[in-house]
């Protein structure tokens, strides 16, 4: 009788059974039967071996009982009637504390240089040293948390990459095993067929229908800065309400002798305290990215992504459909 | 007639101003996009450096701990029979005095810590170096242009950085990749001594179970098959004991000269077998 292999959970990842061809190690050490496997008698006296030499005794041999071809197809019609990939909720891709890394600096040249002749021009080259280093940035700010979120709750829906969080490779995955468990029933019912390789290979990827939706969580997605940063129009949070936050002071400097021999003096003033302005301003952009961030940013990127989801579904159930046809001729 | 003039060629300048606005807009959000999808690439790289690199050293960790409360827990029990024996130095088993009892004390509290540890992901030093976006650039003008100008100028300068931060993201992985190319080496080299090792456990076990407890009874193979499932024990014990990355995050020397030294107990092994 044929049989197959079952690793029970509890596997504590020696290795030792990774010398069979039949067993495939995990990214963390632990094992899986290779998909499909059906090990004949004389195979199955080979693996009895590694069996017997599991430490943790994880591994054992299941008999297989062979089904007719009729049911192997209506079991190939109704997997692939019932496939769907589980959609995820908004949760799933919700904002992170650690997406938010507002960089403001902590001041800005040119505090406490008396070259200013009146109070106004002094507040007004505050305005503009605050301006400079932080106000105007503010938007590139706010796109540099969105761009930390892509990287880390949306760039597996980007591109189909081999790589165990893509979202496109788990997802053919998934679908591969149902092949691999279709292949193994039909070696089992009919030995002397033989079922070509591509028929048992899932050859999805995201194409052109999926294109604007991918396109937009991979970069359209960034100009919502400007819908965060709206949250920043109220007066509070202009140029000048920041620049209140700084200094003025004044102070008396020489300036040379007057007509005779005295010594002049003029009024000069000078800003100061731009690091109070940098840090409600940085203080006021974090609020909004994290008032704001789930209704701005995460809620279009959902919709985009149960789009994805729901569209790569049904690419991969058509898939289904086509080799359950093919390989029902074969049989 | 000279006012109407006056008017059209103002009215004129505001439609030039904000054509030249929009263009600039136009090119400065292209550029702007640009750079954060390199930015985006860079870090997508990296982190999936940093996966594949924690799957690396998680299952370097799992298949010490493996060999520690399998492999090792077996030797040591062969190991209490075989100190009964009381082989001495002119026995020709030299390799009982590198392995002493402390050694084994030391073993058997490693086991009993890994049995307590729970069976989690293992959660590696970061050795990540954070990098910031920011600098001062830009220029303060009124009139609609310069502010286009100016967010062209931020662009570029974000284009810039874009380009320097996806080089530190490109030396991180480097970094990242350097670890798990040595803990996979590492791993690979404990799984073929394990299976070596498993075999020696085995038949010394089955050995002293045949001569007994009388260091007579056993000759120069049987002491010569002692022996070097003795050594085996020290090198896979080695190997337990060696980290990859030091306290400091750096990559430690001795994982290469401890890796070295099972490649070349294996390589040793499998000329003494085709000798044999």
């Amino acid at each position: 009788m044929a049989k197959k292999i079952i690793v029970s959970p509890g596997c504590i990842a020696c290795g030792l059974c990774t010398v069979s061809s039949y067993i495939e190690e995990r990214p963390d050490g632990t094992v899986v039967p290779k998909g499909g496997v059906v090990l004949e008698e004389e195979e199955e006296s080979e693996f009895q071996r590694i069996v017997d030499g599991c430490p943790a005794k994880v591994l054992s041999l299941e008999t297989l009982f062979s089904k007719s071809s009729q049911e192997i197809i209506s079991q190939m019609e109704r997997e692939t009637e019932e496939f769907a990939l589980p959609v995820p909720t908004m949760e799933s891709i919700s904002y992170k504390e650690e997406y938010m890394n507002i960089n403001a600096p902590t001041a800005v040249y040119g505090e406490y240089h008396y070259d200013y002749s009146s109070y106004n021009r002094a507040k007004e080259a505050a305005k503009q040293a605050i301006d400079k280093a932080f106000y105007s940035q503010r938007r590139t700010a706010i796109q540099n948390v969105i761009n930390n979120y892509q990287v880390g709750e949306l760039s597996r829906y980007f591109e189909y990459k081999e790589t165990p969080e893509n979202f496109y490779y788990l997802a053919n995955q998934s679908a591969l095993r149902i092949l691999e468990q279709w292949g193994q029933e039909i070696r089992l019912c009919k030995p002397g067929v033989r079922i070509p390789d591509r028929m048992l290979m899932i050859q999805t990827r995201p194409d052109s229908k999926l294109k604007y939706h991918i396109q937009f969580i991979k970069s359209d997605i960034l100009t919502f800065a400007d819908a965060i940063l709206a949250e920043l129009s109220d007066s509070v949070y202009s140029l000048s309400s920041y620049a209140d936050y700084c200094d003025i002071d004044d102070e008396e400097v020489y300036a040379g002798e007057g007509m005779f021999g005295r010594s002049k003096y003029v009024t000069k003033y000078c800003f100061s305290n731009t690091s109070e302005a940098l840090r409600e301003m940085k203080k006021d952009l974090e609020d909004a990215c994290r008032n704001s961030f789930t209704e701005k940013v995460v809620k279009q990127a959902y919709s985009c992504v149960k789009y994805i989801v729901e569209g790569y579904s049904k690419d991969l159930q058509t898939e289904l459909n086509t080799k359950t046809r093919e390989i029902q001729k074969v049989l | 007639m000279i006012l109407e003039a006056i008017g059209a060629v103002t009215v004129g300048k505001v439609v030039h101003d904000m054509r030249e606005s929009d263009r600039l807009n136009e090119q400065a959000e292209k550029k702007n996009l640009k750079s954060f999808s390199r930015i985006a690439e860079a870090q997508i790289a990296q982190r999936e450096a940093e996966e594949t690199m924690n799957s690396a050293v998680l299952r370097l960790t799992n298949r010490k701990r493996a060999v520690l409360s399998s492999s090792m827990k077996d030797f040591l029990k062969v190991y209490e029979k075989l100190v009964k024996i009381n082989f001495v130095e002119s026995d020709g088993i030299r390799e009982l005095d590198n392995f002493t009892p402390a050694i084994a004390e030391d073993l058997h509290t490693q086991i009993s810590a890994v049995q307590n540890m729970p069976q989690t992901p293992v959660i590696t030093k970061n050795v990540v170096v954070g990098w910031l976006i920011g600098g001062i650039f830009g220029a303060v003008t009124s009139s609609i242009v310069d502010d286009s100008k100016k967010n062209l100028d931020l662009a570029r300068m974000q284009s810039r950085q874009a380009d320097v931060i996806a080089q530190q993201a490109k030396g991180i992985g480097l970094a990242y990749q350097a670890i798990t190319e040595r803990a996979s080496a590492m791993t690979d080299v404990l799984t073929k001594l394990n299976i070596l090792f498993i075999k020696g456990i085995q038949y010394t076990d089955s050995l002293i179970e045949e001569r007994g407890r009388d260091k007579r009874n056993y000759t120069l193979e049987d002491r010569k098959s002692l022996a070097a499932c003795i050594n085996l024990a020290g090198v896979v014990k080695s190997i337990l004991d060696t980290p990859i990355i030091d306290t400091e995050g750096e990559i430690t020397k001795k994982s290469l000269e401890t890796i070295q030294l099972g490649e070349h107990c294996l390589q040793e092994i499998d000329f003494a077998m085709r000798g044999i």
